[in-house]
């Protein structure tokens, strides 16, 4: 190993002690799994090492978090993809269980008043239990979609932009996780 | 009845697709007094925008309360990552 080598690795090394904990946490409050941002990091630390000729600015932060930005996105489009194949066949049959053909409800799935249960939801564990049943019950992708919606600061155009998809698509993704949420819910927990 | 409900206002389907579209953005003029008036006649459409913001309510507070839990994890991880973290970098060949 030349000197050059080792004087990058000591760079490496100081920035990985003054920036890896920040980096972990956004890349964190993006995926909210811990071995995905783990991984992310982790890429994002080899990418810098590999690249670091490239690397001409005063501020290593800025640039290291435009490595994972750019890495965080590959990571949601990669994952949106692999799944958009299955959810995309699925789609007509996924309408006939709530939908007639003239787009009414189905009778059998006509939501019902919930009305009396609303307050004590979210202190119920057992609620939560049957909540996160019907979570895992999505297709990852869908929940994908559910999770950046409610975990992100950025709004809609922004998510769509993350995950290189249209509008259009985001909002029906939303749509069809969230009726079949509400009818696991119906099922399992208020007409149980 | 339920053929002139439909070209005259939106279908349920539609109608149930405006309100998870109206969570992520913002709705036209047009789009607004289509879902408005639906709502107003379709009893079960009413109860999905209801039932649809709980959830909303319900599943932002349980994933953040999740993260924030996730999130104040002790020193000992972090530190044990960080070694895995400069691990990774020292098996890296330089090229």
């Amino acid at each position: 190993m030349n000197d050059q080598t080792t004087d990058k690795r000591k760079l490496l090394n100081s920035w990985i002690v003054e920036h890896a904990s920040q980096l972990h946490a956004w890349a964190f409050r993006r995926t909210s799994n811990q071995n995905i941002a783990e991984d992310l990091v982790q890429d994002t630390f080899v990418a810098a090492f590999h690249a670091l000729n490239s690397f001409e600015g005063k501020n290593p932060k800025a640039w290291l978090f435009s490595i994972l930005k750019h890495k965080i996105m590959d990571y949601f489009r990669q994952k949106y993809k692999m799944q958009y194949v299955d959810a995309g066949n699925q789609q007509d049959d996924y309408l006939g269980q709530f939908f007639n053909k003239d787009q009414s409800w189905n009778e059998a799935q006509k939501p019902g008043d919930w009305l009396a249960h609303e307050e004590e939801l979210l202190d119920n564990e057992q609620f939560r239990k049957v909540l996160y049943f019907c979570m895992e019950q999505l297709p990852e992708q869908w929940s994908v979609a559910m999770k950046l919606k409610y975990l992100q600061e950025r709004k809609g155009p922004a998510i769509c932009e993350d995950l290189g998809i249209s509008q259009a698509n985001f909002w029906q993704i939303l749509h069809r996780a969230k009726m079949q949420l509400r009818a696991c819910l119906d099922k399992n927990w208020f007409e149980a | 009845m339920k053929k002139i409900m439909n070209t005259l206002m939106l279908s349920c389907y539609k109608a149930t697709e405006l309100i998870e579209k109206k969570s992520v953005f913002i709705l036209s003029p047009v789009e607004k007094a289509q879902l408005y008036l639906h709502t107003r006649v379709c009893d079960a459409c009413r109860n999905y925008q209801k039932q649809s913001k709980l959830l909303d309510e319900v599943l932002e507070q349980e994933l953040k309360a999740l993260h924030e839990e996730n999130i104040s994890e002790d020193q000992n991880t972090e530190n044990q990552r960080i070694d895995r973290l400069k691990g990774k970098l020292d098996s890296e060949k330089f090229s």
